[in-house]
């Protein structure tokens, strides 16, 4: 038996690479050699290598009934969770905080509850009036397990009062960095209630906040978090929903330092409706429009070189004809772009009667570009109108349709199946004019703090 | 000692550290790194080759599985899946599997270590400390103190 354990150290390693957070997190308690383990940087990197690895294998992580209603979020086996920003907000009076509650899940029957700033909220929107909501805090983007948060000044948007709640305390959250620099907004900041960002870890629970330089933040702003390889830094970026030379902010999680740049080269363009973008190979991505020509694009962040990236389409003439010129606009839902297994997948809807899939392969590569199958609108179908999620192993898409409700298509039968929803969730209808800031978004379960970058 | 088959396949004999011997196909055993690193280096011409820290029960099954990854070559992907799933069902605890990834890691066969070491995983996900301590016989070398901090500091993976 001791020999076994003496040999089993050098082994330890390559299962607990294999392990959910969660489990590694117990797992600490084990012994100091094992707590030394799971607190190794290098282990982080390796499990988050492992994590990828089991996208790209294992494509075949969401089920069915893992699916839930989009507002409660979705998730899959445990690697891969989303995050909802829950409309429902407590409104608190002014210059008090307005909390947002997020919401992730671990399977379909059992939902866990994340707040990053309060607890226990009670719904004070009724669904008859969701569209005159504008939450505080928004959930803007992923990159390897870290959640990009925005929390903005109580009056920055069009007010709501709320006479519910009016002096209730502010419970403050233990694992909530108060010491964070913060961005040093003038005399008079603390008259104003200030503007940061958290870095969140859902999985870990660690949240780092950090100030956000002028100019005051617009609620359309296209927000983005990736990592740079180079540097070995992740990196938040800001950017005006359209480029028409306005600066572009970027901010380096690892000194903490913001620097403007004009990184948009000669790119001119519009974000569709989306504004949240698409982590893939650890970069933001948006589709956008191209001012002036009306070509569609797809653009992206690369860290490293801290510029924004033309994408190129598939080398395809049936891409060619859809992304040039201007073809049927009609509410910016054309292009679409999704995640397929930690990589770039692309949609094109025509005329919303065909979808047509892509996906890249190796990113940047042209030539990677793979079609994934066509889904035309068969007689029972409505028309497909909304985002396209996820790609199953199998092939299945799973997206949301012109309802609240989640959807897999199987190219197979050819076949749209509507999945179960928990009604207890509640019922509420995504397609506001601020239906972008409840779509999910999704991480990955993994060990990267927001401090050690 | 080399032996030739009728089908002109080089066969390679294998003796476990308690002397048991198993004369297998070259391209069978040649799925461990280290064997196939002996065959080239021409240890194998003489003799057999020697596995001090495998055991011949260990042997015999880590020979199973080299068999079966070294003849499936176009065979489903599913179908080897599910002859792993029931190979590694067949080892049976955790002792067991133990055994077979240190020989995995000893001879050198990525696809028998990765197996192994996921089927461990998958084992332990769920176990607390305690559990995973007497698995494996592990010495919780904390003081109380240091105990309380680890534990305070992760308590949400507790609930």
């Amino acid at each position: 038996m001791s020999q076994q354990i003496a040999l089993l150290e050098d082994l330890v390693r390559d299962i607990l690479v294999r392990l959910p957070v969660k489990s590694l997190a117990r797992f600490k308690s084990v012994c100091n050699s094992w707590l030394g383990t799971i607190s190794d940087p290098d282990f982080t990197r390796d499990h988050l290598d492992h994590v990828y690895s089991q996208l790209k294998d294992d494509g075949d992580y969401l089920n069915d009934h893992d699916i839930i209603k989009h507002n409660t979020l979705i998730t899959a086996d445990s690697s891969y969770r989303v995050v909802y920003q829950e409309r429902r907000c407590k409104l608190r009076p002014k210059k008090r905080r307005r909390r947002s509650k997020f919401v992730s899940n671990k399977a379909y029957s059992e939902a866990e509850t994340i707040d990053v700033l309060d607890d226990q909220l009670p719904n004070l929107f009724p669904n008859d009036q969701p569209d005159r909501f504008i939450p505080k805090h928004f959930v803007r983007s992923s990159c390897d397990g870290l959640v990009l948060i925005t929390v903005h000044p109580e009056d920055a948007f069009p007010e709501l009062d709320d006479p519910a709640h009016p002096e209730d305390a502010s419970p403050e959250l233990d694992d909530y960095h108060e010491e964070e620099d913060y961005w040093e907004m003038g005399d008079d900041y603390r008259d104003q209630e200030e503007e940061y960002l958290l870095i969140y870890n859902p999985t870990t629970r660690e949240c780092k906040r950090v100030g956000v330089p002028p100019p005051s933040c617009y609620y359309l702003d296209a927000w983005g978090i990736g990592y740079d390889h180079i540097s070995q830094s992740y990196k938040v970026v800001r950017a005006p929903p359209s480029g028409v030379g306005t600066p572009v902010q970027v901010l380096s999680l690892k000194t903490d330092s913001w620097k403007t740049t004009t990184p948009f080269d000669d790119i001119v363009y519009r974000i569709q409706q989306d504004f949240k973008p698409v982590t893939a190979n650890r970069c933001p991505h948006w589709a956008v429009i191209k001012t002036k020509t009306d070509d569609q694009l797809i653009i992206y962040f690369d860290p490293s070189e801290e510029i924004f990236k033309v994408m190129p389409p598939p080398p395809s003439t049936e891409a060619k004809d859809f992304l040039s010129g201007p073809a049927d606009r009609g509410n910016g839902w054309d292009l679409q772009i999704f995640e397929v297994r930690g990589g770039l997948g692309l949609c094109m809807n025509k005329a919303r009667e065909e979808l047509s899939l892509w996906w890249m392969k190796e990113h940047g590569v042209t030539e990677s570009w793979t079609k994934l199958y066509n889904v035309c609108k068969t007689p029972t179908s409505k028309v497909f109108f909304t985002k396209p999620w996820f790609l199953t192993k199998r092939g299945k898409l799973l997206f949301v349709w012109n309802d609240d409700t989640f959807y897999s298509y199987d190219p197979g039968s050819h076949t749209v199946k509507a999945l179960p929803r928990l009604d207890h969730i509640g019922q509420r209808n995504i397609l506001t004019y601020w239906y972008w800031t409840s779509l999910p978004t999704p991480y990955i379960e993994t060990l990267v703090s927001p401090f050690t970058t | 000692m080399s032996i030739t088959t009728e089908n002109n396949e080089k066969m390679i004999t294998l003796m476990s550290s308690d002397g048991e011997e198993f004369v297998v196909e070259e391209a069978v055993a040649a799925q461990s790194q280290t064997i196939k690193h002996l065959i080239e280096d021409g240890c194998s011409t003489e003799g057999s080759i020697p596995l001090p820290n495998v055991t011949g029960r260990v042997l015999s099954e880590v020979i199973q599985y080299c068999k079966k990854h070294s003849s499936s070559d176009d065979k489903e992907e599913k179908e080897l899946e599910a002859w792993d799933a029931e190979f590694v069902k067949a080892a049976d605890d955790h002792v067991a599997l133990t055994d077979l990834m240190m020989a995995a890691n000893f001879l050198d066969i990525k696809g028998l270590l990765d197996l192994v070491a996921q089927t461990l995983a998958n084992m332990i996900t769920g176990k607390s400390p305690e559990e995973v301590r007497r698995m494996w016989n592990i010495k919780n070398d904390f003081t109380p103190e240091e105990a309380e901090k680890v534990r305070k500091e992760n308590q949400w993976a507790f609930e």
